[in-house]
């Protein structure tokens, strides 16, 4: 069945694969919550 | 018999419905983005005093009351603010109650038996059709139905679509439930992980949407031929009838526009939910269609918009989800011989000759006659 589903499981890592690449970016394109919200952070 | 699995392109291939079906789906998609909810706000109406920076509210005599200024903020208009972030002009938006009222009440309500209704369909159809089976039998001779580019890209826009559904689901409904079974740390655990997943797989599934726009587009535009299958209701509720198809039949192509249609539309206002002010073209579409004399609001602020995609993206995927419900049994449960298409990509000769004659035609040059007759 592994064989026969070979493509199922290489879309599924596809998936994963992208996911976290995704988040990778997003979570360093996006300051943290506490750097944010400290009072000696300028907002522009 | 393995065939080559590459469909030639005939020249003469009826296409004639391709533009007016382009036009109305775009004219379709325009119309879908009207909203007859919210209330529209006219930042013109607004005292004199709210809109003149540094002056005075009610001017040196007071002649401008308090209440009317209040009653402005509470419709969520948005004042003018020295930082830089512009958000914090507007204070109160009241519309937020009522999109959420909207959300908690209507759209739970009806989506959840829109899915329940699903479900009893699929079975009362199981039960009065079965499983569709091949009429002539399985002959054990294959042709190639889909490749392996092809059916990865299947895969990695399904596997992401099922991410995507269970999670929203569990954002949509997971709180009437998950807790009494869980408890609320669980819940909020499952839900916490759950958004994440959620952003971050939508990234997988737009990139299998495109891919396989850019596969099979060519291969799902209407003809004549999907009149005569529509006519007959594709076979699928009387025995021994089989319309004619090309590679993909009327229903088939149906659901490939509605998952690119609907996938467009979740992606689009996805994005605006991840980045809720910095991604605004809700606000110009609108703006675009109310200009068109379409629609009821005019401007609409960045919050609005959000709001108007949260419940835009709840009520599509709700209907997405439904619709990809009965692909999967169709392809799985409800037919013989289908789910290999995506398997291994080689699909029974017999059932390729009874679902899809005239591609089976195509791959082999000969003429088919139904095995069954």
């Amino acid at each position: 069945m592994g064989e026969a589903w070979k493509s199922f499981w290489m879309g599924s890592i596809a998936m994963v694969i992208i996911a976290i690449v995704a988040g990778v970016v997003l979570t360093s394109a996006n300051p943290d919550v506490s750097e944010t919200f400290k009072s000696s952070s300028v907002r522009l | 018999m393995t065939g080559s699995g590459k469909i030639s392109m005939k020249s003469d291939r009826r296409t004639f419905m391709r533009p007016l079906f382009i036009v109305a789906g775009f004219i379709v998609f325009i119309l879908m983005l009207q909203p007859s909810f919210a209330k529209d706000l006219d930042n013109s109406g607004a005292p004199q005093a709210l809109g003149t920076g540094g002056q005075v509210p009610g001017n040196w005599s007071g002649n401008v009351g308090d209440a009317e200024i209040w009653r402005q903020i509470r419709r969520g208009v948005q004042g003018k603010v020295s930082i830089p972030d512009k958000k914090a002009g507007t204070l109160v938006q009241s519309d937020g109650d009522g999109m959420r009222s909207i959300r908690n009440g209507y759209v739970t309500e009806y989506g959840l038996w829109l899915l329940a209704g699903m479900f009893v369909i699929l079975v009362l159809f199981y039960g009065f059709r079965g499983k569709i089976m091949v009429d002539a039998g399985l002959s054990g001779n294959t042709i190639e139905r889909f490749n392996v580019l092809e059916r990865f890209v299947h895969w990695l826009t399904a596997s992401s679509f099922i991410v995507l559904a269970l999670t929203g689901l569990n954002v949509m409904f997971g709180r009437y439930l998950l807790p009494a079974l869980i408890g609320k740390d669980g819940f909020a655990t499952i839900t916490q992980l759950g958004k994440l997943a959620h952003n971050y797989v939508a990234f997988a599934f737009m990139v299998g949407l495109i891919l396989m726009f850019l596969m099979w587009v060519r291969d799902n535009f209407p003809s004549r031929i999907d009149l005569e299958w529509i006519a007959q209701a594709g076979g699928l509720f009387s025995k021994g009838k089989h319309p004619p198809s090309e590679r993909f039949n009327a229903g088939q192509k149906l659901i490939f526009w509605t998952v690119i249609s609907g996938g467009i539309s979740m992606s689009l206002t996805g994005l605006i939910l991840i980045f809720p002010f910095a991604l605004t073209p809700l606000g110009e579409i609108v703006g675009l269609a109310w200009n068109f004399g379409i629609g009821t609001m005019g401007e609409i602020t960045a919050l609005q918009a959000s709001q108007i995609a949260l419940l835009w993206h709840g009520i599509v995927g709700l209907v997405f989800i439904a619709i990809i419900i009965a692909h999967i049994y169709i392809g799985s449960v409800g037919m013989e011989g289908a789910i290999e298409a995506v398997g291994t990509g080689q699909v029974d000769l017999n059932w390729a000759k009874e679902h899809h004659n005239l591609w089976v035609e195509e791959q082999t040059g000969e003429k088919v006659h139904h095995p069954a007759e």
